[in-house]
């Protein structure tokens, strides 16, 4: 058989033929007995896939899913439980106590020395508030005396 | 909002957003299909059963890594094939090691698939799932995985070459390589193909 048409079998039987080539298919297979062969086999081979047993999950299964997810998701929170128990363990209770004072203390000095750094800057800007409103007055001083010229 | 009618691309877009409900309909969508297509290489429905759970369990921890480019069937049959290879190796060593553990004479009573099964259908002479199956399980993994993936799942070919990383020229070419194949063991078997 020549073996173009045997390649053209199933792009046949899944329409994926251009117009021209499925015509010069048909009319091979009218006349091409071993063609008319190979293609009724082939096709009977793809029909028998409906043949096959439909599995279908048992009642259980979408239980036995959510017990799995639900054993995952406490087992997030045993690994949680794991790392931050351990952090919190009475063994370590004197470092983790003298970290936390230190940290309190640092913070303490961080937070009232830029306090008196703020006040400082504080006066600075008021101070050169003044001088601006001095500026202003002298301006307003300066356009009465146009006036009363 | 009624989520029947949302793709799967939808659904799991809202279950990354934490919409739970999304998830248990992507598990009604797929529980099926999963166990159909695990079981074509298991050929054992509990094993099959087991994959599937796998499979859908891998889904929910790894929701974040599914991204919107892909499809979600490609991205879920990628998860469950992956799976059924790993679980093929598993069955090929467990068969090795017990086969070689017996002596010659327990060797007789290794129950093989009976090749006297019924190759076609009583009543309509067509054929048979059973010899189907068998027939499937004898094809070279390549073609295997290929065959069900579109002749059973029903997947498209672009898809397919997603899944199975393989360029389209050569998913196609293989497909066909493994229908004649698979069609010159039924007639092996001695079935009537009409």
């Amino acid at each position: 058989m020549n073996c173009n048409y045997k390649d053209k079998i199933i792009s046949y039987i899944e329409n994926d033929l251009t117009k021209q080539e499925m015509a010069e298919f048909e009319s091979e297979l009218e006349k091409n007995s071993e063609l008319q062969l190979e293609f009724n086999e082939m096709k009977a081979t793809l029909n028998s896939f409906k043949n096959l047993p439909k599995i279908e999950t048992s009642s259980d299964f979408i239980v036995n899913l959510n017990n799995r997810i639900d054993e995952y998701e406490s087992s997030k929170i045993k690994i949680f439980n794991n790392v931050f128990g351990r952090i919190l363990n009475y063994n370590y209770l004197p470092q983790i106590s003298i970290g936390a004072v230190t940290l309190i203390f640092l913070l303490a000095i961080n937070y009232f020395g830029f306090t008196n750094f703020d006040t400082n800057s504080n006066t600075l800007l008021s101070n050169s508030s003044e001088v601006v409103n001095t500026d202003d007055s002298e301006v307003a001083d300066a356009d009465s005396l146009v006036v009363i010229e | 909002m009624d989520k029947m009618t949302l793709t799967d691309e939808e659904l799991i877009l809202a279950f990354q957003n934490g919409d739970r409900d999304a998830f248990n309909h992507l598990v009604n969508r797929y529980k099926d299909k999963l166990t159909n297509f695990l079981y074509r290489f298991t050929y054992d429905i509990d094993s099959a059963q087991d994959l599937a759970q796998d499979t859908l369990l891998k889904v929910y921890i790894n929701k974040d890594s599914y991204k919107q480019i892909a499809k979600f069937s490609t991205w879920i049959y990628t998860i469950a094939s992956n799976l059924a290879k790993t679980e093929l190796r598993k069955i090929k060593r467990r068969k090795t090691f017990t086969i070689s553990d017996l002596s010659t004479d327990d060797r007789e009573f290794v129950i093989h698939r009976s090749d006297e099964d019924s190759f076609e259908n009583e009543e309509d002479n067509s054929v048979s799932g059973k010899i189907l199956e068998k027939c499937l399980d004898e094809l070279d993994n390549e073609f295997k995985n290929i065959i069900i993936l579109r002749d059973i799942q029903e997947l498209s070919y672009d898809e397919i070459s997603k899944i199975l990383q393989i360029p389209l020229g050569t998913v196609k070419s293989r497909i066909n390589r493994g229908r004649f194949k698979l069609k010159d063991l039924l007639k092996q078997k001695g079935v009537t193909l009409y």
